[in-house]
């Protein structure tokens, strides 16, 4: 029903968005970690909070790189820079309004491939200084993936089923009538929780956890920690702006334009990941691997069996 | 191919803002040079290096991981073709994905799903 | 230039902080702890995000060479304080935040030239483990075989590309020969004991060999254990022991849920503790101490992360049964029902309860510790370490309650094969003990 179709010319955005990117992901990450951080400070019962990002980015800029004992250097410095740039390389296909950056037509495939990055940024960012706490949080961040990935991708493929399109714009499309959150509820919370591992985020910290010292981050200062941990929240802001088009119909809703529509779906999703980071403890991988393989993996398989046949139906067969 | 010339004018934004980053880095950091440290473990100095064969205790899943992953190549291209090849396509794509679950039953009767 | 001292200005508004607790300084600690929180400052976790260093207590020797080296790998700009009186906490960290803005290279003093007998620390000297006086015994010969020679630069010579060893291959407990990695934890980690240093031979994250001892600070009188609790008197009431009893269990279980990663409920359970020890009206502190345990309590995932994990389950029900009879002993008549045995949660009939009609301390002392983690991952040992609350504040050859029977309140390792935990679950029975256990034993 849906074949693939010659890229009429106002799919994209206009080309100077390529170069814009980048500072609304920043921006949008800002934003991010300025509302964590007001949160945080209500938990303890003071106020403000808004200027944390500001003063972490000039804290990290005026400190001083530092260098371990026989290290990776190529490796280590690799890992921090290619987290901010996975993360802005994934977010081209999400469309912010009706149209992305780039309308691939594998854009799930393209941004599923990019944000596996993240798996080899922390691993070499963990093995690159020749510590062992940091090597250990990498290698932590390596049994992470293996858990959360195939679930991810699953409900990822779940959505790009019920479009039967591989191009984010179709998918959207193909949530005319009716959200994907609705259709295939599974395949969204899934996302969501595989979302939150990936940007080893809330509950699944424990590659950079503090038991460990900061783990893979454990030996980063200066600009090197600032491109680390401002990619981990580019990250996070990318994969919960992918939830828009993937399952809650993009920018579709009434009154707002459309790229408004899509700030405030992001910015729900972004509220429910604050939240859950402080309502559950860490989520230790080797309990997690078990859960994410015997019950996660079947549950999306099965939605997507159900998704598959909701799409024969309406092939008419 | 032009569909990802705005992909590759975003990777040089953003290679772009990275080096950026590292420029105006060197000029406002306290300390230019970079600090020669030991690496870190409770403050006491380490007695060998930690680059080590590691102990990887999760390697079972890893294949188990590695059957699955090459599945995902079939299943991509998959998703394009469900209405038009119709039911038949869906009957064997889910039979093949219920052998690589009865093998990840089987793995994890093994004990392969967990490490401690 | 402008632009640097600018944002200096402005990052010194909220720098990091790196708390390194003597053992002596627990006193310190809480009023540190509080007054970070009150402004917002995070604590570190290593050096490499921290801008200053904050010393609480008196160091002795050996922390202060750690020390050193501590303060030799924080980036610039960056400085430190050694505060022995809690009522200078405020003054030394509004000093601190002005030295961060002037960003000076500091040439001042070493931290460790603060350390109470007078004399600086020779710099980069470790003081060698088997001489230590808190170690009575050197039955692991193999610390002395291959830590003693390596890895002694200190902060002045850190140029040692090829100075240090490669690891060893060595037989693991799953039976594979692997690199067995010689590790140093401590003394300076974040929600570790004070003074704790625990040298570990690790193959992968997992734990084979474990050896426990305390660095020399000098000991003043114990913090939570004395009778009369608060040797500064701006903090009300505070010569109440069942108050301070209760503001010891909120601090060790907070310290047990950070470790485990629920910061939420950790950050209240230290302002509770900070408020009791203030002096806040005890009834609605009980109260939302007692809502704090049933939220910890309930918590499923929680208890599916730590189930089947060795002992882990175990120890947070006996840190959680600690708070609550303290919020018990707290809550009685007049408040002051407490018997000494009750303000004394380290002896071993205190803070016990029958369990399994075996008498259960609620603290461990070093060798039942070593004992525990011994098969364990990185991540389970701190859990237990974090759930054991070994004191270290007291003088005492194996700190935390020396009973000669004491051991017998820790079942035996289990193996490594996941046999669940019930909730309560000690099953102590004699399961034989693994290869990690066999090969530690061996040394003895």
């Amino acid at each position: 029903m849906n074949e693939p179709m010659p890229i009429p010319a106002q799919v994209t955005l206009p080309w100077w968005w390529a170069l814009l990117l980048p500072l609304v992901l920043i921006a949008a990450a800002w934003a991010v970690t300025a509302f964590d951080a007001v949160v945080t400070a209500r938990t303890t019962g003071r106020r403000g909070g808004f200027a944390v990002p500001a003063r972490e980015v000039a804290r990290l800029l005026v400190g001083q790189r530092r260098r371990t004992v026989a290290a990776d250097p190529v490796l280590w410095r690799a890992g921090s820079a290619v987290l901010p740039v996975a993360a802005v390389l994934a977010a081209v296909v999400i469309p912010l309004g009706a149209r992305p950056v780039a309308d691939l037509g594998i854009g799930v495939v393209w941004f599923n491939a990019v944000e596996v990055l993240a798996w080899a940024a922390v691993w070499m960012a963990g093995w690159g200084p020749n510590s062992v706490l940091s090597l250990v949080g990498g290698y932590r961040f390596v049994a992470q993936g293996l858990a959360y990935e195939l679930p991810h991708m699953f409900a990822i493929i779940t959505a790009a089923l019920g479009a039967q399109s591989l191009r984010v714009t179709d998918i959207v499309a193909a949530q005319h009538d009716l959200w994907f959150v609705l259709l295939m509820p599974v395949a969204f919370v899934v996302f969501l929780i595989s979302t939150a591992a990936m940007a080893f985020w809330g509950p699944f910290d424990a590659p950079v956890a503090a038991d460990l010292a900061g783990g893979a981050a454990a030996e980063l200062s200066g600009a090197d920690r600032l491109l680390f941990s401002g990619g981990r929240w580019m990250l996070l802001t990318t994969a919960a702006a992918m939830a828009v088009p993937l399952f809650l119909g993009g920018g579709a809703g009434p009154l707002l334009p459309e790229w408004a529509w899509v700030v405030v779906k992001t910015a729900a999703v972004l509220a429910v990941m604050v939240w859950a980071r402080r309502r559950v403890p860490r989520i230790r991988m080797d309990r997690w691997t078990e859960i994410s393989w015997m019950v996660l993996v079947p549950l999306t398989l099965a939605q997507a069996l159900v998704v598959s046949i909701v799409v024969l139906a309406q092939g008419g067969l | 191919m032009s569909e990802y010339l705005p992909v590759l004018v975003t990777l040089g934004a953003v290679l772009v803002l990275v080096a950026a980053l590292y420029v105006m880095a060197a000029v406002t950091a306290t300390a230019r040079s970079a600090l020669d440290v030991v690496p870190f473990a409770g403050g006491l100095p380490p007695a060998q290096h930690a680059f080590s064969r590691f102990h990887v205790r999760w390697y079972p899943v890893t294949m188990v991981f590695l059957a699955f992953d090459m599945e995902m190549i079939f299943m991509y291209p998959w998703t394009l073709v469900v209405s038009r090849v119709g039911p038949a396509a869906v009957i064997e794509m889910f039979v093949f994905l219920g052998i690589l679950v009865a093998a990840v039953v089987y793995a994890w009767r093994e004990g392969a799903l967990r490490w401690t | 230039m402008d632009l640097s001292s600018w944002l200096r200005r402005y990052a010194a508004g909220r720098p990091h902080v790196l708390l390194v607790v003597s053992r002596g300084g627990t006193g310190v600690r809480l009023a540190l702890e509080a007054e970070l929180s009150r402004r917002g400052w995070p604590i570190a976790a290593g050096p490499a995000d921290a801008d200053v260093l904050l010393v609480a207590g008196a160091p002795g020797p050996e922390l202060g060479s750690a020390l050193d080296a501590v303060w030799a790998a924080i980036p610039q700009p960056r400085t430190h304080a050694t505060i022995l009186d809690a009522a200078r906490v405020a003054v030394e960290l509004d000093r601190a935040a002005a030295e961060l803005v002037a960003g000076h290279p500091m040439t001042g003093p070493l931290p460790s030239q603060t350390t109470v007998d007078g004399g600086p620390v020779r710099s980069g000297e470790v003081t060698d483990r088997d001489d230590a006086p808190h170690v009575h015994r050197s039955a692991h010969g193999e610390h002395s075989d291959h830590t003693k020679h390596a890895g002694h630069g200190g902060h002045g010579e850190m140029r040692m590309p090829g100075g240090l060893p490669m690891a060893d291959l060595g037989q693991d407990r799953d039976g594979l020969t692997l690199d067995q990695l010689q590790v140093t934890l401590g003394p300076v980690l974040s929600d570790w004991p004070a003074g704790l240093v625990l040298a570990v031979v690790l193959q992968g994250d997992v734990v084979q060999r474990a050896h426990a001892r305390l660095v020399d600070d000098p000991l003043s009188l114990p913090f939570w254990s004395s009778d009369t609790p608060m040797t500064d008197t701006d903090r009300g009431d505070a010569a109440d022991p069942s108050r301070h009893a209760a503001a010891r269990e909120l601090d060790a279980i907070a310290r047990f849920l950070a470790v485990a990663g629920w910061p939420a409920p950790a950050t209240r359970a230290r302002r509770l503790r900070d408020e009791l020890l203030a002096g806040a009206s005890p009834e609605p502190m009980c109260a939302a101490a007692e809502a704090l345990c049933r939220q910890v309590r309930r918590s499923r995932t929680l208890r599916r992360m730590l189930r089947g994990l060795p002992h882990a389950l175990d120890l947070l029900t006996v840190r959680l049964e600690a708070l609550g009879q303290a919020i018990v002993a707290l809550r009685g008549p007049a408040g002051m029902a407490a018997t000494p045995e009750e303000r004394r949660p380290t002896t071993v009939s205190a803070a016990a309860r029958e369990h399994a009609g075996s008498p259960l301390r609620s603290r461990l002392n070093l060798d039942e510790l070593e004992r525990l983690l011994v098969g364990t991952d990185l991540a389970t040992a701190r859990l237990l370490i974090a759930g054991a609350d070994p004191i270290t504040d007291e003088d005492s050859d194996r700190t935390g309650g020396s009973a000669p029977h004491a051991a017998a309140a820790v079942p035996a390792r289990r193996p490594e094969q996941a046999v669940p935990v019930g909730t309560d679950g000690r099953d102590g029975e004699g399961e034989a003990p693994s290869a990690g256990h066999d090969s530690r034993h061996s040394h003895e």
